[in-house]
């Protein structure tokens, strides 16, 4: 406690009831679709600094929650050191998973884990640059668990459901073209707006409405096959933006 | 001295306006020289203050039978009232005379008739000591508005008498406030609400020295939750319909609280299906986002998905003075202690808005690890391993989404959601659009 008030003495008057610590960063729900689109990656500064992925959807992430099959899981580089690498697929493509001895819970699943497995995976994404300079996102993982058929449609239906709605939000802030957005954004947390404003800064000429077909056959897929009643549809309050 | 008052008298007698009898001037004063020996000028003072202040008194209507009043009804400044009502707190201080030098002693506290909580002043109150749950007869109070509240003042012109239980007319249907959940305010008393019982406990707590059971949980109706603390046994029981009627409403720090005592009586309802229909729509889970902007909401309900269990978790010693957790066997106040073991759990729940830490007691741990303190004990001891109790809740629930019902606090260290009990999940919440919170708004002070 008392570090955190000498901390921030350099700071502005309003510091001293700043945060001693960063806020723990959200766990995104977003599709690999989403994730893999990804060009940018921020990199604060300073010791320990959050490296940021930036989706083409306006989200600063710095951490993912995912359900997906796990498929290609192998032990990655030699020695003793444990290492795995994976594959997650959901229902609008794949991202590669690794987990080495910072994460000894996650490595041990992968090792006792039998491709194709359903886990769900909480991890913090990174971009790379491939062959060619195509950027490459894969994800360090923190935790992974397995999951059942119920548990990943649950996870389907949130994620269309948040997908669906920054992909509004995005449109309404590239609407507006630099101007203040009203400030209720149609009730989207206040984080996910002003991420929208300086992320979407990093995608000229973006289109979200190209992410409204991947995130819609999601839950096309969940809720034809999951007998409860559809969660999103039958809940007429969040409008579906239109294709475009 | 003799010509000392007689003068004052005089002097009394003579100012206009004042209509006092010069006899009932000599009486008054004489008594106060001889029997309170105070110094003939200031008694005369004291008069003419008193004379002055009630000139209603000596005239005609004031003097007529004083009116039975409900403390909810009395407003400042009522003159010729006569309430009954039951002292909830009183103490005896010295205070200093504003004229005159000398002290006057004072009897203030709180008093209530199950309408309303009011300050009372009673001056020069007689030597007995008055108890606390006596009920008081008084009539002719002031009513004065002292820092903004209404405080009754017993003085010379009032007749207090301590009066029997009976004397305190229990509250009729009519005199009820009819309240949702939604618009009970600081200071309502007497209230009738139909809500669903969403959780209760029993528990005991110290009152002074005393031990004493209360059953606590939350209510709930189609416009929001409330905590609620019976100090009575009342047939409250989970998931049931209830009407409640003559209960009040307290802050207890920082949240609002609805309190069920000797006076309150409830009813399991008759309206089963419209109250849980109701009870449904307030049970609605707010996105953790719509939480970190701050305030004391009270109750309320969090979907979200397990994605971390910090330590300490699972099976804790706890100091035995003040209930935190000991890191090997020291209290981050009382050093070296003699732990008591607990269950308790701190998870990190995120639902991709915002994230929160819930802090566990060992009801909702037992809940979530199928065991309780005993059976966690025989684990931990079968394992050679307190960490396998630890173990076996994070086994069970990271990665699972839960729903909490609990008290978010913001701090330095993010949103704390203190959980009244894990619920079940039921069916997976479809996207949920965000929604004002269903709770009690901080409010202004007490109305009139």
């Amino acid at each position: 406690m008392t570090t955190g008030a000498s901390g921030s003495q350099e700071a502005e008057p309003a510091a001293s009831t700043a945060r001693a610590v960063p806020p723990r960063e959200v766990a995104w729900r977003l599709f690999a679709h989403e994730l893999t689109s990804s060009s940018v990656q921020e990199k604060g500064e300073g010791e320990k600094a959050a490296t940021h992925v930036l989706s083409p959807l306006g989200a600063r992430v710095g951490r993912v929650l995912m359900v997906g099959t796990f498929t290609q899981i192998e032990p990655l580089g030699e020695g003793t050191v444990p290492m795995w690498r994976s594959r997650l697929t959901d229902p609008t493509g794949g991202v590669s998973v690794t987990a080495g001895p910072y994460q000894p819970r996650a490595a041990a699943f992968l090792s006792q884990a039998r491709a194709p497995c359903r886990a769900l995976l909480v991890g913090k994404p990174h971009l790379f640059l491939g062959r060619e300079g195509v950027p490459l996102v894969s994800i360090r993982a923190e935790l992974l668990v397995s999951t059942s058929a119920q548990e990943e449609s649950d996870w389907v239906r949130e994620t269309a459901g948040h997908t669906l709605r920054r992909i509004e939000l995005c449109q309404e802030v590239l609407g507006a073209d630099g101007a203040e957005v009203g400030p209720s954004l149609k009730g989207c947390p206040a984080r996910w707006a002003g991420d929208a404003r300086s992320v979407l800064r990093h995608y000229p000429g973006a289109d979200p409405g190209r992410f409204v077909t991947t995130a819609r056959s999601a839950l096309a897929k969940v809720t034809a096959t999951a007998d409860a009643p559809a969660g999103l549809t039958g809940n007429g309050e969040v409008p579906l933006p239109s294709e475009s | 001295m003799e010509n000392e008052i007689a003068a004052c008298v005089e002097e009394l007698a003579g100012v206009r306006g004042l209509g006092v009898p010069k006899e009932t001037v000599q009486r008054e004063l004489e008594a106060l020289v001889k029997l309170d020996h105070v110094p003939p000028v200031v008694a005369k003072e004291e008069l003419l203050r008193r004379y002055r202040e009630a000139p209603a008194r000596s005239a005609g209507p004031a003097r007529s039978e004083p009116v039975d009043l409900r403390l909810r009804e009395v407003r400042e400044g009522a003159t010729s009232v006569r309430i009954v009502a039951r002292v909830l707190t009183s103490e005896r201080r010295e205070v200093a005379r504003k004229s005159g030098g000398g002290k006057a002693v004072v009897l203030s506290g709180l008093l209530s008739d199950g309408t309303a909580t009011l300050r009372f002043s009673w001056w020069d109150p007689p030597a007995v000591e008055l108890e606390r749950g006596s009920v008081l007869r008084v009539a002719n109070p002031r009513v004065r508005n002292w820092k903004g509240r209404l405080d009754l003042s017993f003085g010379w012109s009032s007749q207090v008498e301590v009066a029997s239980d009976a004397e305190l007319l229990p509250l009729r249907d009519e005199e009820l406030l009819d309240r949702s959940v939604r618009d009970l305010r600081p200071g309502d008393e007497g209230v009738r609400l139909r809500t669903t019982v969403l959780f209760v406990e029993d528990r005991t707590v110290k009152v002074g020295e005393r031990e004493r059971a209360v059953r606590s949980g939350v209510m709930s109706d189609a416009t929001g939750m409330i905590p609620f603390t019976a100090w009575t046994d009342l047939p409250l029981e989970q998931d049931t319909h209830v009407e409640v009627r003559g209960a009040h409403l307290r802050t207890f720090r920082g949240t609002a609280e609805l309190v069920l005592d000797e006076r309150t009586r409830v009813e399991r309802s008759a309206e089963e299906g419209r109250a849980l229909h109701g009870t449904e729509m307030a049970a609605l889970p707010v996105e953790i986002a719509s939480l970190e902007a701050g305030g004391a909401p009270g109750p309320t309900l969090v979907d979200g998905i397990v994605v971390e269990v910090r330590s300490p978790s699972g099976l804790v010693q706890r100091c035995p003075q003040c209930s935190r957790s000991l890191a090997k066997g020291l209290c981050r106040t009382h050093g070296a202690q003699k732990g008591e073991v607990d269950l308790r759990a701190r998870l990190v729940v995120d639902d991709g808005t915002g994230v929160l830490t819930a802090q566990m007691s060992r009801g909702p741990v037992e809940g979530l690890l199928g065991l309780d303190l005993a059976g966690a004990v025989e684990l931990a001891r079968e394992k050679l391993d307190a960490s396998a109790v630890e173990e076996r809740l994070k086994e069970r629930v990271l990665g699972r989404r839960l729903r909490l019902l609990g008290r978010p606090v913001p701090g330095t260290w993010g949103l704390t959601l203190f959980v009244d009990r894990s619920l079940p999940m039921g069916r997976p919440s479809p996207p949920m659009p965000p929604r004002a919170s269903p709770t009690i708004a901080p409010l202004p002070s007490e109305g009139p």
